[in-house]
C-alpha cells in the first residue's frame, strides 16, 4: 500500500510486465491466438478441399469428351440396347430354377443340408479320424518292413479295426444329435422322412469314403422331377421365351466388342495426346534436374519422340458411323426378340413359387421396347464431335448414377449412388435412433427416479466411448448373420425388405449407427429439456394433466427446436462416420433400391480409394469433390441447427 | 369446503416438520388468505390442498387429514389428477405456456378431451371474460401468450385456471412480480370471482389481505397462530405474535 501513489490507487503499477505485455494481455493474447488458429485452419481445410477439387470438372469435361470423340458412347447405347433383352433371358433362367426348386421342396435341399450336416459332424470327429489315418499309415509301414511277424501284422490291423470301430460309433452319435433345426437357413423347406436316411448317408460316407445310394437316389429323383417339371406347357414356354430373348444377343455382342477395339484404339492415341503437355513438362524437369549427360541425352529423345499432332478422330470415327447400317439389322433383330418372348411369356398364375412369380412380374414391368427406343433415338442423333458442356460435365456428376473407376473402358464419376447410400443409412439410422435416444431423454429427465438417473445416463453417455472400428467390427462379425438368419424367418415376411439376403446391408450399417446416434440426441435432448422451465410442468399438471399429457403437449412443443436441432446434429454425426459403413454397408455401388440392400457411401468411398489414386489425376479429383460436397453438407446441418437453436433459445 | 384437520407435513420423510398440527376450515365462495413471514409454510400448506407436494418425491403428510368438500383428499381412491381438475391454482411467478393466448386458456379443457371448437371458442370468451381480459385480447387470440405484459400474463394464468370451471382456486402471491396498477387489477379480479369460486390467497401484502379477504390465517414457523373475520384479526388480534407482524415489526 506504501508504494501506491495515492493519486492514481487504480493503476495497474503492481503487477510485472514482460516485453511490455501484462498478464491480463497475455491472457487475452493467448485465447486470441487459439481462437484465430482455429479460423486459419478451417480456412486452410476449405482451401485445400477446394484446390484439390477444382480441376476435377474441367478434367471429366475432357475426358467425356473422349469417351463421345472415340464413338464409346454410342457403342454403350448398342451394349445396352443388347444388355436389356438379355436381361430378360436371365430372368427367365431364373424363374425355371425357383419354380423347380419351389415345386421340388424338401427334396431339392436335401444334398445341401447333406453336405452342411456333414461337414459338422466331421467336425466332431477330428480326433478319431487322425487316430484312423495314423493307424493306416502305421499298418502299412510295417508291412513293408523286412523282418515282419504275423503277430505285429495281426495288432496293426486289430487296432486299424478299432479305430475304424470308434470313428463309426463316434460319427453314428454326431450324426443322431442333428436334426433340421440346426440347418443355417431357416426358410428351406425340410421334411422328416428325409432325416435319418441322411444321417445314415453321413456315416456311410465317413465310413466307406464312397458315394451312399441315397444320395445318388436322391440324384435322380431330382433328374426326374426335373424333367417332369420341364415337360411341363408352361415351362416349356418359358423355355421358348428365354431362347427366343437369347437369340440374337451373342451377334450383337461379338458386333459391339470387334468395334470396341476401334474405339478403344482412338482413345489411348487421344489420352496420349491429351497428356502430351503434362508428360513435357515432367520430361522437361527431368532434362533440368539430370546429373548426367546420358540420361539427358535419353530424356531429349523421349521429348523428341512426342506425339504432338492431334488424332484424326474424324478418319477414326469412320468405322463406328458406317456400323450404324449393320446396326439396324441388330436392333430389329432384338425388337423381334422382345416380341416372340413376350408372345410365349407363360401368366404368372401359372408358377407355385412366390420367387418365381416375382421373376415374371420383373419380366412384365420391364419395358425393353421403350428402353430400346429411348437409345435408338440417341444412336440415331449422336454426333462425336459435339462437345459436352461445363453444365453437362457437372450434372453427370451429381446426378450421375454410375460411379465406376479404374475401368478399362471408361470411367464415370457420378456421386447418387454413394450420395443415396450414405442419405438411406442416414435416415435408417435415425429412425431407429431417434425413438429411443427422445423418449430416453424423456424418461430420464422426466419420468425416472433419481437412482435411475445416476445409472442410465452414464450408460448412454459410454456408447460414444466405444471406438467405432469395434462397432464396425461387431456389426462385420455378428450382426450382419444375425439379422440374415432370424430375418429368414416367417414371423417378419411381411417387413418390406425381408428376408435380408446380404449380411452387409443398409440395415446392419443403421443399426450400428443408430447406437453411435444415440448419445448424441440423447444427451442434446436431455439438455433442451431440461432446459424447459420448471414452471411449465407444474402449471400444466395443477390444471389436472397428467405427467403424458405434460410431456406431449407442454414440454415436447416448447423445447421442440432444441429436439429437431439435436436430431439434425445426429445426422450429422451419421453421414460423417467411415468406418462402419466401410465395414459394414457391403461396398456396393448402386442407388440401393431397398433399406435391407448392400450399398455404398461418401465416405467409405474415400476411405477405401484415396489411397490408390494418383494425385492429380480425376480420379484424385473426383474424391476430393465427394470430401467437398461431405464438408458442405456437414456443414450445412451445424449451420441450420445452430440456427434453430439461436432461434429457440431467443 | 376445505377442511385442514391436524395436518403435520414433513417434505424430508418426516424428519422435519415444515408444518405442524394444523387446524383451520376455509368456507365456500369467500377469499381467503394466508399470511405469515417468509419459510413458515403458507406455500406448503396451499400446495397440500391439491397435492402439488406429490412431485416432491419425499414428502408426506405425516398427521391429519384434509377434506375438501368433504372426502379425504389424501386416501387412496383419489387420484390427484381428477382432484386437481377441481382445484385451480396461480402461481407466484406467471407462468403461460409459450403457445397462443388461446391454447393457453383451451389447455385445461382439451387435456380433458373437450374438442368442439364452438365450446372451446365459448369457454375461452367467458374464461377471458371471467379474468377481465378480453377487451385487451380479443383481437390478438392467435399471438403468443408471453408478448403480454406481466400483469396480462398473470390474468391469462387466472383465465386459464378459471376455464376448467373449478370450485376453488388457490393462488400463491399472484401479484408479488407485478407493479401496483396490475396489482389493482388482479384485486379487483379477485373480488369479483368470489362470487363464483372458493379462494384461498398466500400474500406478504397486509393492506392485500385486508382489502380482499373475508378471512385470515396468521403462521409462524409452521404453525397456525391466529385464524379469523379479517376484520377481526387486522383490527383485533387476540395473540401478541399476530399483531406484531400485522404491525410490522418483526417479519
Ligand atoms: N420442495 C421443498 N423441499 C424441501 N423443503 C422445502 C421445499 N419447499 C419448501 N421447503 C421448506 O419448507 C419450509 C416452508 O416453505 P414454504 O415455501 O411453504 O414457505 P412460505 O411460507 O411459502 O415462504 P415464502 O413466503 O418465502 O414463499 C421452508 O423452510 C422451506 O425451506
Ligand atoms: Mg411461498
Amino acid at each position: 500500500m506504501k508504494d501506491l501513489k495515492p493519486s492514481k490507487p487504480f493503476s495497474n503499477a503492481t503487477s510485472r510486465k514482460f516485453l511490455g505485455i501484462t498478464k491480463q494481455d497475455f491472457i487475452k493474447y493467448f485465447f486470441g491466438g487459439n481462437a484465430t488458429l482455429a479460423v486459419i485452419i478451417i480456412i486452410a481445410i476449405v482451401w485445400f478441399l477446394i484446390h484439390n477439387a477444382s480441376t476435377f470438372f474441367p478434367q471429366y469435361q475432357k475426358k467425356l469428351n473422349l469417351y463421345r470423340i472415340s464413338g464409346q458412347e454410342i457403342l454403350d447405347f448398342y451394349a445396352k440396347e443388347n444388355n436389356a433383352v438379355a436381361e430378360l433371358s436371365g430372368l427367365c433362367v431364373q424363374a425355371r430354377e425357383y419354380e423347380i426348386q419351389d415345386r421340388l421342396g424338401a427334396l431339392y435341399r436335401v444334398i445341401p443340408i447333406y453336405s452342411e450336416f456333414k461337414a459338422k459332424s466331421l467336425k466332431k470327429i477330428i480326433g478319431e479320424r487322425k487316430e484312423l489315418k495314423r493307424a493306416k499309415t502305421a499298418l502299412s509301414k510295417i508291412k513293408i518292413k523286412p523282418s515282419v511277424t504275423n503277430t505285429e501284422i495281426k495288432n496293426a490291423e486289430d487296432y486299424l479295426n478299432n479305430c475304424k470301430n470308434s470313428l463309426k460309433k463316434a460319427i453314428s452319435a454326431a450324426v443322431n444329435k442333428l436334426d433340421f433345426s440346426q440347418v443355417k437357413n431357416k426358410s428351406w423347406p425340410t421334411d422328416k422322412k428325409y432325416l435319418q436316411p441322411i444321417r445314415d448317408a453321413i456315416v456311410e460316407n465317413v465310413t466307406t469314403g464312397k458315394k451312399p445310394q441315397f444320395i445318388s437316389d436322391i440324384e435322380a429323383q431330382e433328374a426326374k422331377k426335373i424333367a417332369e417339371i420341364d415337360a411341363l406347357p408352361f415351362i416349356q414356354d418359358l423355355i421358348k421365351s428365354k431362347t427366343a430373348f437369347n437369340k440374337p444377343i451373342p451377334a450383337m455382342n461379338t458386333f459391339v466388342e470387334e468395334l470396341r477395339i476401334i474405339a478403344d484404339k482412338t482413345k489411348a492415341q487421344g489420352n496420349k495426346y491429351n497428356d502430351v503437355p503434362n508428360t513435357k513438362a515432367s520430361l522437361e524437369k527431368a532434362i533440368s534436374l539430370a546429373k548426367t549427360t546420358e540420361i539427358k541425352q535419353e530424356k531429349q529423345k523421349e521429348l523428341n519422340r512426342l506425339y504432338t499432332i492431334e488424332p484424326d478422330y474424324n478418319t477414326f470415327i469412320k468405322p463406328i458411323y458406317a456400323s450404324k447400317e449393320s446396326y439396324k439389322i441388330h436392333h430389329s433383330a432384338l425388337k423381334e426378340a422382345i416380341k416372340s418372348g413376350f408372345s410365349t411369356l407363360p401368366d404368372t398364375s401359372k408358377f407355385q413359387g412366390k420367387a418365381a412369380k416375382a421373376f415374371i412380374k420383373d419380366i412384365n414391368d420391364a419395358d425393353p421396347a421403350q428402353t430400346l427406343a429411348e437409345l435408338n433415338a440417341k444412336v440415331e442423333t449422336w454426333k462425336h464431335d459435339e462437345k459436352y458442356s461445363m453444365g453437362q460435365t457437372v450434372k453427370g456428376f451429381f446426378f450421375g448414377t454410375e460411379w465406376t473407376t479404374n475401368s478399362s473402358w471408361q470411367d464415370f464419376y457420378g456421386i447418387l449412388p454413394l450420395l443415396t447410400g450414405s442419405v438411406a443409412v442416414a435416415i435408417v439410422a435415425l429412425i431407429i435412433a431417434v425413438p429411443f435416444s427422445v423418449g430416453g431423454a424423456i424418461y430420464v429427465n422426466r419420468l425416472a427416479s433419481k437412482a435411475e438417473q445416476t445409472f442410465i445416463k452414464p450408460f448412454i453417455e459410454f456408447i460414444q466411448a466405444i471406438p467405432s472400428i469395434v462397432l464396425a467390427f461387431f456389426g462385420y462379425v455378428v450382426l450382419g448373420a444375425l439379422i440374415q438368419e432370424y430375418s429368414q424367418s416367417w414371423m417378419f415376411s411381411w417387413i418390406p425388405g425381408f428376408p435380408v439376403e446380404d449380411q452387409y446391408t443398409i440395415l446392419n450399417a443403421g443399426l450400428l449407427l443408430a447406437l453411435m446416434a444415440v448419445p448424441t440426441i440423447f444427451t442434446l435432448c436431455e439438455d433442451a429439456l431440461n432446459n424447459v422451465p420448471k414452471a411449465y410442468n407444474e402449471a400444466s399438471l395443477a390444471l389436472g394433466a397428467t405427467k403424458l399429457q405434460t410431456i406431449l403437449k407442454v414440454i415436447l412443443p416448447s423445447c421442440a427446436s432444441g429436439v429437431i436441432a439435436a436430431i439434425l446434429l445426429g445426422f450429422g454425426r451419421i453421414i460423417g462416420e467411415t468406418m462402419v459403413v466401410l465395414l459394414v454397408l457391403g461396398g456396393k455401388i448402386s442407388i440401393p433400391d431397398s433399406w435391407t440392400a448392400s450399398a455404398h457411401s461418401m465416405t467409405g468411398i474415400l476411405a477405401q480409394e484415396i489411397g490408390e489414386v494418383n494425385e492429380g489425376s480425376l480420379h484424385w479429383g473426383a474424391l476430393f469433390m465427394v470430401a467437398l460436397l461431405l464438408f458442405s453438407i456437414a456443414l450445412g446441418i451445424n449451420y441450420v441447427s445452430q440456427r434453430i437453436l439461436n432461434n429457440y433459445s431467443k | 369446503m376445505i377442511n385442514i384437520n391436524n395436518v403435520s407435513f414433513s417434505y424430508d420423510k418426516g424428519k422435519t416438520e415444515v408444518l405442524k398440527n394444523i387446524s383451520l376450515d376455509i368456507p365456500e365462495k369467500k377469499v381467503t388468505s394466508f399470511i405469515g413471514p417468509s419459510g413458515c409454510g403458507k406455500s406448503t400448506l396451499l400446495r397440500c390442498i391439491n397435492r402439488m407436494n406429490d412431485l416432491v418425491e419425499t414428502s408426506m403428510i405425516t398427521t391429519g387429514q384434509i377434506d375438501v368438500m368433504g372426502q379425504n383428499i389424501n386416501s387412496k381412491e383419489v387420484d390427484p389428477i381428477e382432484l386437481r381438475k377441481h382445484i385451480g391454482m396461480v402461481f407466484q411467478k406467471y407462468n403461460p405456456f409459450p403457445k397462443s393466448i388461446y391454447d393457453n386458456v383451451a389447455y385445461g379443457l382439451r387435456i380433458q378431451g373437450i374438442k368442439n371448437k364452438k365450446t372451446l371458442d365459448q369457454a375461452v370468451e367467458r374464461s377471458l371474460r371471467g379474468a377481465a381480459l378480453w377487451d385487451e385480447v380479443k383481437d390478438r387470440l392467435k399471438d403468443s401468450a408471453l408478448g403480454l405484459s406481466g400483469g396480462q400474463q398473470q390474468r391469462l394464468c387466472i383465465a386459464r385456471a378459471i376455464a376448467v370451471q373449478p370450485k376453488i382456486i388457490l393462488m400463491d402471491e399472484p401479484c408479488s412480480a407485478l407493479d401496483p396498477i396490475a396489482t389493482a387489477k388482479v384485486e379487483e379480479l379477485i373480488t369479483e370471482l368470489r362470487e363464483e369460486f372458493t379462494i384461498v390467497i398466500v400474500t406478504h401484502s397486509m393492506q392485500q389481505a385486508s382489502r380482499i379477504s373475508d378471512h385470515t390465517a396468521f403462521f409462524y414457523l409452521g404453525e397456525l397462530i391466529e385464524y379469523g373475520q379479517t376484520d377481526t384479526i387486522f383490527q383485533n388480534p387476540s395473540k401478541k405474535r399476530t399483531e406484531d407482524y400485522i404491525s410490522g415489526r418483526f417479519g
